[in-house]
């Protein structure tokens, strides 16, 4: 388990809380002790749909606590309503909204590219989500362009990104089809370009397309990339080029959804306490989803 | 082998008589066997084309469009959509016209009604009787199945489309268009006689358009009676009661009908029952919906969220109008509704703003009236892959209501084509939707 470090305030109580982000393809929890976070991440994969549970249980051990000592769950991210043991299940949007806010308060606007899906969310001055976007029924604007790309040419996701910025001249990918992408990336390869000088305009084209999605509700700065994608140096610097300024990253992008979700659980129970009103909480025992209950 | 597992949902509808539509509009549900009277043409025709004149001489009509949402419905569209991208139609062509030339091709395929063809299919068409409202496929449409598929009579109507910026106040333009749309009424009359063998009886159609007014009438009132908190119907009847004003327009039976729903719609307003008990949100619906899941609408509903008025297919109140030349009623009732459209919607839809007597399109101005009359919360746009006609203004459409604070929701799919259906991506959308305006509310300490 990583120590993430330290959040900026002081928290009013020593809760423990926990977020769980079930994307389409890794699971994230996070894991809130007082003023300290652990986190936690990995496949979310077919058969973790029904062994969120497992990953908790992971994540707390690892933390050497138990689940009562839990005072809240929050889950959020595609899987969530596969978390019967959390208390309440929150959108991936306001999640990632609330976590970008805590780790940059200056940020405006959220783009999300994750495995399967990408988004924009836009906020007020306030962090409060005003509006937002996610791409339509199609793999361009994800992750799973370049996982395809990389398995295609047979190279790791992780050096994608590196390689595109040693490329001279983007080789324009005009498809937005990724499967076509992939048959356009491999005839440039065939007919001897420079790979990556290709995969610079590979990057281009997720940017590109990633981009005119966000900029549907006004793109401002600043912008936080968050997600898996984010990871990747060509998007980015693609994404740059696009803006004409830079973006902000957070210390892991892959965590802001669980983060959120650990910090809107934490507010509940505060709000709870304030108000004087007995928490709603929908708990169920640490256990696996039951579907067709 | 059991059925296949689908994410696609029927609707439930809220309203007795939209649950009873089929004993309100018999000849519309029995037109299968209506087809093998002796005597009775068989039309295939489209929204646009007044179903008066198929009432007028008599004919059965069959409109694939509806076809196609029955189709989708059944989840069968899937299937004639893939026949056509066989036979070479684009896959992001129209979908209502793939479902049909899928249909076709399958028919020659059989030799016959394909098994799968709900209704026992279309039937034997003898003529064929377009319009190019709307869009241009809708144009093409039918001389493609007469050139590929069938050797019938067809007629389309070419209709007026007066450019967005035209003064239609102007007393000399409005007869310029008010001629072109006579000599089509004419051209289109005359078709009609020449298959019927028999000319048009004024005094029957006079009838006709009277009852089709007085059924306008009820339908727009009904309408008006869903601004009242709570809702006391939502789109999944609205989606449904359609049926008569598209099709059945002229008959007893579109009178009946839509009586019949003023009278329950207006029971249930005075004795302040709503669709849901407790209404948290009531949005604009703007677009076709997804005909073969209108159960997202009880979705919505299960969440607290209502659609209280939608832009496509709605009826504004009709115009008064002088009966005594009945052909001379329905230039003029198209007229002024094209007048009204163009003042309400032009600036969203400049080149498919063009009369018909209900709007498949409106426009911004009115969506932002309805948003204080009908008391709403937020917009949600279905983006149709099919449809471009439908779906060209909603980004102005957006604009607009976010000048005014209101939040809209643009989610993508198809109305006849499941396949550009994503359902988790989809409710994870309206969600976030309903969350953010929670959030919005939260804030201004509004209602909850």
């Amino acid at each position: 388990m990583a120590e993430y470090g330290k959040e900026p305030g002081k928290p009013v109580e020593e809760l423990i809380v926990a977020g769980v982000d079930i994307g389409s393809t890794m699971t994230k929890v996070v894991i809130r002790n007082g003023r300290t976070m652990s986190t936690f991440i990995g496949p979310t994969g077919a058969e973790y749909r029904t062994l969120a549970h497992k990953v908790v249980e992971d994540a707390l051990n690892q933390a050497s606590l138990g689940f009562d000592d839990l005072a809240y769950v929050v889950a959020t991210g595609y899987g969530r309503m596969s978390v019967p043991f959390a208390d309440q299940q929150i959108t991936e949007i306001s999640c990632h909204a609330r976590g970008v806010r805590s780790l940059l308060p200056t940020a405006r606007t959220v783009i999300d590219i994750g495995g399967q899906d990408s988004k924009a969310i836009k906020l007020n001055e306030q962090g409060r989500v005003i509006n937002f976007v996610m791409n339509d029924k199609c793999a361009a604007g994800s992750g799973r362009f370049l996982e395809v790309i990389a398995e295609s040419l047979g190279l790791k996701l992780e050096e994608l990104g590196e390689l595109s910025l040693k490329g001279d001249t983007a080789i324009k990918i005009s498809s937005i089809c990724t499967v076509f992408a992939e048959q356009e990336v491999v005839g440039h390869i065939a007919d001897g370009r420079r790979l990556e000088d290709v995969l610079a305009g590979l990057h281009d084209s997720l940017a590109s397309r990633v981009y005119s999605m966000a900029e549907r509700i006004k793109l401002e700065p600043d912008v936080v990339l968050t997600g898996g994608v984010a990871k990747n140096i060509g998007i980015r610097k693609a994404m740059e080029r696009k803006l004409g300024y830079q973006v902000l990253l957070p210390p892991e992008p892959l965590l802001t959804g669980a983060i959120g979700a650990a910090l809107l659980a934490k507010e509940l129970v505060l709000k709870a306490i304030e108000q004087g009103q007995p928490l709603k909480k929908e708990r169920r025992p640490l256990e696996a989803a039951r579907f067709f209950e | 082998m059991s059925e296949p597992y689908s994410e696609m949902a029927r609707a439930v509808k809220s309203t007795d008589t939209v649950r009873n539509i089929k004993k309100y509009a018999p000849t519309f549900y029995a037109r299968t066997k209506l087809r093998e009277q002796e005597g009775k043409k068989l039309v295939w025709t489209m929204v646009g084309v007044p179903p008066e004149l198929l009432v007028a001489f008599d004919m059965v009509g069959e409109w694939p469009e509806n076809y196609g949402t029955l189709c989708a419905a059944q989840l069968i569209a899937t299937g004639f959509c893939e026949e056509a991208e066989a036979e070479g139609y684009a896959n992001d062509m129209c979908s209502y016209v793939r479902n049909t030339m899928g249909y076709l091709r399958r028919c020659r395929e059989v030799g016959g009604v394909p098994p799968e063809a709900p209704l026992g299919g279309m039937g034997n068409v003898h003529l064929l009787l377009g319009s190019g409202w709307v869009c241009e496929p809708r144009y093409k449409w039918f001389q493609a199945i007469a050139t590929h598929y069938m050797d019938v009579p067809v007629f389309n109507d070419d209709p007026v489309s007066p450019a967005w910026d035209t003064d239609l106040e102007d007393p000399r333009i409005a007869e310029h268009y008010k001629t072109q749309l006579r000599a089509t009424l004419k051209a289109q009359v005359t078709f009609l006689e020449d298959i019927a063998g028999r000319g048009l009886d004024l005094d029957h159609f006079r009838i006709i358009m009277q009852r089709s007014h007085q059924a306008m009438k009820f339908w727009h009132e009904t309408l008006e009676l869903r601004k009242a908190v709570p809702c006391p119907m939502g789109s999944e009847d609205y989606y449904t009661a359609i049926i008569p004003q598209l099709y059945l327009l002229g008959t007893q039976e579109a009178v009946d009908f839509y009586q019949a729903l003023y009278n329950e719609i207006k029971a249930r307003v005075d004795g302040g029952q709503g669709v849901i008990a407790h209404e948290k949100y009531r949005f604009s619906w703007f677009g076709i919906p997804p005909w073969f899941n209108l159960g997202l609408f009880n979705w919505l509903e299960s969440l607290g969220a209502i659609v209280c008025v939608e832009s496509s297919y709605y009826v504004k109140k009709p115009p008064e109008l002088d009966f005594t030349d009945p052909v001379e009623a329905l230039v003029d009732w198209i007229w002024q509704e094209a007048v009204e459209r163009q003042k309400e919607s032009t600036e969203v839809l400049p080149e498919v703003v063009n009369p018909g007597r209900f709007s498949a399109l409106v426009g911004s101005k009115l969506v932002a009236r309805w948003i204080e009359e009908y008391k709403l919360d937020g917009a949600i746009c279905h983006r149709l892959r099919s449809c471009r006609a439908s779906s060209l203004g909603e980004v102005h459409f957006r604009n607009v209501l976010a000048q005014i604070g209101i939040p809209t929701l643009i989610f993508e799919s198809d109305m006849t084509d499941p396949r550009a259906w994503s359902d988790a991506q989809i409710k994870a959308q309206f969600r976030e939707f309903l969350e953010m305006i929670d959030a919005s509310r939260a804030k201004r300490g509004g209602r909850g």
